[in-house]
């Protein structure tokens, strides 16, 4: 019985492949060029021979890399070419003459949404994983590399998980569409979106309005990193960091099943559809005002960033009036104008409650965020301080290398129990003179009409940043994993000064 | 056997309607197997819409429509046994003959290759050209082909017929006939053409504005309408005579003294209750199906606007 049911959804599955020849085509062609690129341009060298001028590489040890660019290029843009197959196969839903013969099928809503994400894989998916597994093969065994064929492995899970992300997008944002030009254009931007908007936004609301800058905790943020972002795991510098390299094939595979749960959320919403909705643009109300809301959030946050509030707030309305008038087929009167000028405003309205809150509470709390003995090594702390508007600059720092007993640098060695003390002794700093008293109402609006993130101009205050680094016990340097910037009045600097003098040793210190 | 029970179809407002549109309303029938059913109907009538009820494209919003005692909506078994040709046929423009035959046979496990290439090769279709370099009339061929070789129980063809010359409309029709008399199988056919349901079909039904007007064997529809020429002696016949003689007049009208009207009835019954009014002219003929296509809807003001100003 499971037998026959697979069989038929596999022919169905067939039949909808030998109906995309052309897509099938271009796919495949993509996919073997790109491939075979891939190949060629991956090289495996021994560290000595190109390690020497960056610090942060070990030293020995097969090192892989892919010197060119095409190969790479070549099998992104055959991942991105999903899109045009997914809207192929699933064409039941924008076409009415197939509509018409696909629903009229012997086949039920979930056969029909089986077949056809069967043939997307067929399609799709399948050279892609084929083309990957022979760069694997192929790559390692002629480079000789298979000790180190953990960076063309992640490599290609990587190339899969956006293939598949665009497939579970597009999929499904044609379930949510009647009409073609719609599904591909919401596709498009949906899938910008979902990839840049979070860490944009997180980014400003938290990293921004907390002042902390913790760039390895940035990595276990995986809800930042989602879809198009997982390209980011394809940097050689995680694969040379073991827990990185762990971290990011845990966080690929995490993108894999999102899109994959995605695809299973997305078969509630197909099973829903029949021949009714084909032909209307967007078939359900929440998707597009939900489409909407999220293009516009992504809009005012890339004018946040960028300052320019006239200009982008004037092509943010437009770019959402546009889109309303294509989407609204039916005659447009004065009070749908209003209504879409209200929903703007509402959208608009929104963006700036959620900025100011992140504001006034220090990136919803993250300014509490205290660096804490991370691993055993060699730690810095730093504190600089800068003074306003005279220009006195103070550096107070501190190292800490608590493996370094029997090493020749005893200056630097500490215990343990000491390493402790010193954190505690920051934090205490930190505590004390890091509150949120400086945030205000003028603060927030001089935030809003200038690329300014901390509200407060450095013209009258005076700035504090508090850094610790940290290096591995070969000294490979980690970079700072804690940073953090403030502001402090007059008063404020000057007991700060005077207790990170207590603390750390002062290294440097000018006036202007 | 299709039982249609009550049927309703509404489609959702666009923006800037006030209401839901009604494309059927309220529409019952029953299709036996192994008959040539006509739908009938003017254009928006919602012949279409309810073949798409029929095969699971759309939803009943109320009532419901079974094929042999299931459900059609989202249920394979009973797709499985009817099969839709609709109006167009540019989904299948990439589609060689191969291609179409391969499509199908994926679907329907009782697909017959024998009866594809023999229909095939009987009406001279290139095996290999993509469909897009096929006439209008050879698409429409290639499609019926794939439907009979599917080997349903019953087929549904819209407007099928369109776009094919007199003679091919022939051989296709006798084909189709050939075929599923050769199966018991049974056709829905629709079509502007009555004369050709006339023909073709042993039963229809007539749809307008979604309301059903009537569903019955040919004969029997036939049988139930008749044109009346009369003529009484000294006084002219009116309207109101004839009503008040029984008949249920469709259309009046006189020509000097001669009245002519279409009633419903059969043709003994009419002249039955007109005798009544000893005319020294009677004479009742049953109408042609075209005839009763016409009168039905005129009577319903169909084209009625259109005919004043002209």
């Amino acid at each position: 019985m499971a037998q026959t049911y697979l069989k038929k959804i596999d022919l169905a599955s067939k039949a909808e492949c030998r109906n995309r020849r052309k897509i099938r085509l271009i796919l495949l062609i993509l996919t073997i060029a790109g491939s075979l690129f891939e190949i060629t341009e991956y090289k495996v060298r021994w560290a000595e021979d190109f390690n020497y001028n960056y610090a942060y590489l070990p030293t020995s040890g097969n090192q892989p890399s892919f010197d060119g660019f095409l190969g790479i290029f070549l099998m992104f843009v055959a991942a991105a070419c999903g899109l045009f197959a997914v809207h192929g196969v699933f064409s039941d839903l924008t076409s009415k003459q197939v509509s018409d013969v696909q629903l009229s099928l012997p086949m039920s809503a979930k056969d029909r949404f089986l077949s056809k994400l069967l043939a997307v894989f067929k399609l799709h998916l399948l050279p892609m994983m084929i083309g990957g597994a022979a760069v694997i093969v192929i790559g390692s065994a002629v480079q000789n590399g298979f000790d180190c064929m953990g960076y063309i492995v992640r490599f290609q899970l990587v190339t899969f998980a956006c293939a598949l992300f665009v497939d579970a997008i597009s999929i499904f944002c044609i379930s949510c569409c009647g009409a073609k030009a719609e599904g591909i254009y919401t596709s498009i931007i949906t899938g910008c979106c979902v990839t840049f908007t979070p860490i944009l936004l997180v980014n400003l609301t938290t990293n921004r309005f907390s002042g902390v800058s913790n760039t390895l905790i940035s990595f276990k943020k995986p809800f930042t990193l989602f879809g198009g972002m997982v390209i980011s795991w394809a940097e050689k510098e995680y694969f040379i960091n073991a827990s990185a390299y762990v971290e990011g094939i845990l966080y690929i595979i995490g993108n894999i099943i999102a899109s994959c749960l995605l695809i299973f959320a997305t078969y509630f919403i197909y099973r829903r559809r029949d021949g009714r909705q084909v032909g209307k643009p967007i078939v359900y109300g929440l998707f597009l005002e939900l489409f909407m809301l999220w293009g516009l959030i992504s809009l005012f946050t890339i004018v946040f960033f960028t300052g320019g509030w006239l200009i982008g707030l004037t092509i943010s309305a437009i770019i959402c009036i546009v889109i309303r008038i294509v989407l609204a087929r039916a005659k447009i009167t004065p009070v749908h104008f209003l209504a879409w000028v209200l929903k703007y405003a509402a959208a608009l309205a929104l963006f700036i409650v959620v900025v100011a809150a992140a504001y006034f509470t220090g990136g919803f709390g993250c300014y509490k965020l205290r660096p804490h003995i991370y691993q055993e090594g060699i730690t810095t702390f730093q504190v600089e301080t800068s003074e306003r508007p005279n220009g006195k600059y103070r550096c107070f720092q501190s190292v800490c290398n608590v493996s370094s007993a029997d090493a020749d640098d005893q200056a630097t060695a500490v215990s343990p129990d000491e390493l402790r003390e010193k954190y505690e002794e920051i934090n205490a700093l930190i505590d004390d003179h890091y509150t949120l008293s400086d945030r205000s109402l003028k603060g927030f609006l001089y935030v809003l009409s200038t690329t300014n993130m901390v509200g407060v101009s450095s013209e009258t205050e005076n700035s504090v940043r508090v850094t610790v680094t940290h290096s591995d016990v070969k000294d490979v340097d980690s970079g700072d994993y804690y940073n953090l910037s403030f502001w402090v009045n007059d008063e404020q600097l000057q007991q700060l000064n005077e207790r990170a003098g207590s603390i750390l040793q002062e290294i440097e210190y000018y006036e202007r | 056997m299709i039982e249609i029970k009550d049927v309703t179809m509404r489609f959702d407002k666009n923006k800037g309607d006030k209401e839901r549109f009604t494309a059927v309303d309220h529409v019952s029938i029953e299709i036996p197997d192994s008959c040539i059913y006509g739908f009938l109907g003017s254009n928006g009538a919602g012949k279409s819409t309810l073949m798409r009820l029929m095969c699971g494209v759309y939803p009943c919003s109320e009532g419901s429509i079974k094929i042999d005692g299931r459900e059609v909506f989202n249920d394979p078994e009973a797709k499985g046994k009817i099969f839709f040709v609709n109006d167009e046929t540019i989904q299948y423009s990439t589609y060689t003959l191969k291609d179409l035959k391969n499509y199908y046979k994926s679907y329907y496990p009782e697909f017959s290759d024998e009866v594809f290439d023999r229909l095939t090769a009987k009406l001279s279709l290139p095996q290999n050209k993509r469909m897009s370099q096929f006439s209008k009339g050879m698409k429409r061929q290639a499609v019926v082909v794939a439907a009979l070789s599917c080997k349903t129980k019953y087929i549904m063809l819209d407007e099928a017929f369109d776009g094919l010359d007199p003679a091919m409309r022939k051989i296709i029709k006798t084909m189709i006939v050939d075929e599923l008399m050769d199966r018991n199988a049974a056709m829905i056919v629709s079509s502007h053409n009555v004369a050709e349901i006339n023909e073709l079909c042993d039963r229809a039904m007539l749809i307008h504005q979604g309301h059903l007007i009537f569903a019955n064997e040919i004969d029997e529809i036939k049988s139930s309408f008749c044109k009346v020429q009369t003529a009484l002696s000294g006084k002219v016949m009116t309207k109101e005579m004839a009503e008040q003689a029984g008949l249920n007049i469709m259309q009046f009208s006189t020509m000097g003294s001669v009245a002519q009207m279409i009633a419903r009835g059969s043709a003994d019954e009419c002249i039955a209750k007109l005798r009544s009014l000893s005319p020294i002219l009677l004479e009742a003929v049953p109408l042609t199906l075209e005839e009763i296509f016409i009168y039905e809807l005129e009577v319903r003001g169909y084209g009625a606007d259109i005919l004043k100003e002209d």
